[in-house]
C-alpha cells in the first residue's frame, strides 16, 4: 500500500504549550485511519499541519514522496484541492446560504455550469441525509445539520483524502450511522481514504482500518482495530472498556 | 505598546503587498466588489451627508459671529467653503467612515477568523486576501473620495442655507464668494488626502480583523482598536498630507 502522507518526528508548540512532541505516522492510500486522543492533545493541530494551515516547528511532513513541511502558501493549493478538511466546528461561511457554501469549491476550481453545480450540491446533501435546505443560511441550521452541511462541502469535489475532525460528535445515533456508512461507502465506491478524528466508538468500529492513539504529544499506539482491543495502554483501554460498561 | 505598534505596521506593509499583487495580477471579482461598494459607499451616504450638512450650517453661523466683529461678513462664503473643501469635508467623512465601515469590516473578518472561516477558505485552496481584503479595500479607497465630494457639496449648501435664511445674505452673492475663494488646488488637496484615508481605514480594519486570535472578546478588542487606530492615523496623516500637498502646489 502506498503512502499519501508520512509524518516524521513532527513537533509543534504554541509558546510554552508543547502540543506535538514528535509524531511519526503514515497515512496510506485506500485506508481509513481513525485517530483517538483526549481533548486538547493536538488532534486538530495534527490535521491542520497536514495541509499546511499551520506549520510544524521541526520534523518532516511528506506528501507523496515530496517534503511539504515548509512551503509557501500557494504551494499548498494543489494538495488542498486533493485533500478535503472537515473542520471541527464546521466553519461554514455565514454570509452565504447552504447552496453557496457547497458550490464554493466547485465554482472556484471547476468550470461546471450552474445546473451541474446545483445537481452536485443536491447530491451531496442527499448523501449526508439532508434535502431542500439549499436556500437556508447557516444560522438557520441546527448544530447537527451544520455539521452535515460542512461534511457535504468536504466531499463535494470528490477528493482523494478527507480529513474529518469529529464528523459525528453531537449527532443522534441514526445520523451517526448514516455518516459512518457514508465514510465507508466513499472508500469502497470512490476509493477515497479518510483520516477520522473522533471520540465516537461506533464510528471507530464501523470505519477504522487502523487506529492511532495520540497521547502526550506522541502516537502512543498505532495498529489495527484488533490490536487496539488487546492493547495494554491504560488510556486506550479506557476507550474500549468505557464502552463495555455502557 | 510601541512594539505592538511596530508589529502592526509590519503586518500592514505585508498585507498591502499581498493586496496589491492580488489586485493587479488576478481577475477582479466584480460581483463582490459591487456588494462592497454598496456596503461601504452607498450605505455611508446618509451619515456622511447629514454630518456635512450640519457642519456647513454651523460653520456659517460661527463665521457670521466671528467675522461680524470685523465687519467682514462678506467673507462668510470664503470661510465656509475653504474650511469644508480643504479640511472638514475630507477629515470628517474619513472619521465617520472609519468608525462605521472600519468597525464593520473588522467585526466581520474577525468573526470569520474566530470561527475558522478564513482557514476554511485556505483549506479549499482559496486566498482570503483575494476573496475578502481586495474588494473591501478597493471599495474604501474609491468610495471615500466620492463620499467626500458629495459631503463638500452638501456642506456648502448647508452654509448657503444659513447664510440666506438666517443671515440675510444674498444667495447669489454667497455662491459667488464660494466659487471665487475655491481654487482647483484647494479641491485637489482636499480630495487627494481622501485616497490615503480610505486606504488607511481599509487596511487597518482588514488587518485587525484577520489577526483576531480568539472568540467574541477578541473581536470586540480588535473592533475598538480599529476605530481608535484609524481615527488617530487619519488625524495625524492629515497634518502631514496637508503639508505635502501644500509643498507640491
Ligand atoms: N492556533 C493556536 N494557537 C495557540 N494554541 C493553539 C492553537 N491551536 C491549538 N492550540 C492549542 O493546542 C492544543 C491542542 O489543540 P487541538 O485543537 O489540536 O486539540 P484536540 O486534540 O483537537 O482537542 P479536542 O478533542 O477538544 O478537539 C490546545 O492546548 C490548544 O490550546
Ligand atoms: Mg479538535
Amino acid at each position: 500500500m502506498t503512502h499519501i502522507f508520512k509524518l516524521q518526528q513532527v513537533v509543534k508548540s504554541f509558546g510554552p504549550n508543547h502540543v506535538l512532541r514528535g509524531i511519526d505516522l503514515d497515512i496510506r492510500r485506500g485506508e481509513n485511519l481513525v485517530v483517538l486522543g483526549g481533548s486538547g492533545t493536538g488532534k486538530s493541530v495534527m490535521l491542520k499541519l497536514l495541509i499546511g494551515l499551520i506549520q510544524a516547528d521541526s520534523g518532516q511532513i511528506i506528501f507523496e514522496g515530496q517534503d511539504i513541511t515548509h512551503l509557501a502558501e500557494r504551494a499548498y493549493y494543489p494538495i488542498r484541492k486533493r485533500v478535503s478538511y472537515l473542520f471541527q466546528g464546521g466553519a461554514l461561511f455565514d454570509s452565504m446560504n447552504v447552496y453557496q457554501n457547497l458550490a464554493y469549491p466547485l465554482k472556484e476550481h471547476t468550470d461546471m455550469s450552474s445546473p451541474a453545480i446545483l445537481a452536485k450540491v443536491q447530491d451531496a446533501l442527499t448523501k449526508v441525509g439532508l434535502k431542500d435546505i439549499e436556500h437556508l443560511s447557516p444560522s438557520d441550521l441546527s448544530g447537527g445539520m451544520m455539521k452535515r452541511v460542512a461534511l457535504a462541502r468536504a466531499i463535494i469535489n470528490e477528493p482523494e483524502l478527507i480529513l474529518y475532525d469529529e464528523p459525528t460528535t453531537g449527532l443522534d445515533p441514526i445520523t451517526t450511522h448514516t455518516i459512518n456508512e457514508l465514510i465507508r461507502k466513499m472508500q469502497s465506491d470512490l476509493n477515497i481514504s479518510s483520516v477520522i478524528v473522533t471520540h465516537d466508538m461506533p464510528t471507530v468500529h464501523r470505519c477504522a482500518d487502523r487506529l492511532a492513539f495520540l497521547d502526550k504529544g506522541v502516537i502512543a499506539f498505532i495498529g489495527s482495530l484488533e490490536e487496539a482491543r488487546l492493547s495494554t495502554h491504560p488510556k486506550l483501554r479506557a476507550y474500549f472498556e468505557g464502552e463495555a460498561i455502557d | 505598546m510601541q512594539q505592538a505598534t511596530l508589529t502592526q505596521m509590519g503586518q500592514v506593509v505585508i498585507l498591502t503587498g499581498e493586496w496589491l499583487s492580488n489586485l493587479f495580477l488576478r481577475k477582479p471579482e466584480l460581483r463582490e466588489w459591487i456588494k462592497q461598494f454598496n456596503h461601504i459607499g452607498v450605505q455611508s451616504l446618509s451619515i456622511t451627508n447629514i454630518t456635512a450638512l450640519f457642519t456647513g450650517m454651523v460653520l456659517a453661523l460661527q463665521a457670521a459671529y466671528a467675522l461680524s466683529a470685523f465687519n467682514a461678513d462678506v467673507f462668510i462664503g470664503d470661510l465656509v467653503s475653504l474650511s469644508i473643501v480643504r479640511e472638514l469635508g475630507p477629515v470628517l467623512t474619513a472619521l465617520l467612515v472609519g468608525g462605521r465601515v472600519g468597525a464593520g469590516i473588522t467585526a466581520e473578518l474577525g468573526t470569520m477568523k474566530a470561527t475558522q472561516q478564513l482557514d476554511a477558505m485556505r483549506a479549499m485552496a482559496t486566498n482570503p486576501v483575494y476573496k475578502l481584503v481586495v474588494p473591501r479595500l478597493v471599495a474604501c479607497v474609491i468610495c471615500l473620495p466620492i463620499l467626500t465630494i458629495l459631503a463638500n457639496f452638501i456642506g456648502i449648501i448647508g452654509g448657503l442655507f444659513i447664510a440666506s435664511f438666517e443671515l440675510q445674505i444674498d444667495g447669489h452673492f454667497f455662491m459667488g464668494r464660494v466659487l471665487d475663494a475655491l481654487s482647483v488646488n484647494d479641491v485637489f488637496s482636499g480630495l487627494g488626502k481622501t485616497f490615503f484615508f480610505g486606504y488607511f481605514i481599509g487596511i487597518i480594519a482588514c488587518n485587525n480583523g484577520m489577526r483576531v486570535e480568539s472568540g467574541a472578546e477578541g473581536v470586540g478588542i480588535a473592533t475598538t482598536s480599529t476605530v481608535v487606530s484609524a481615527s488617530i492615523v487619519i488625524l495625524i496623516s492629515d497634518f502631514f498630507l496637508t503639508k505635502l500637498f501644500y509643498m507640491l502646489t
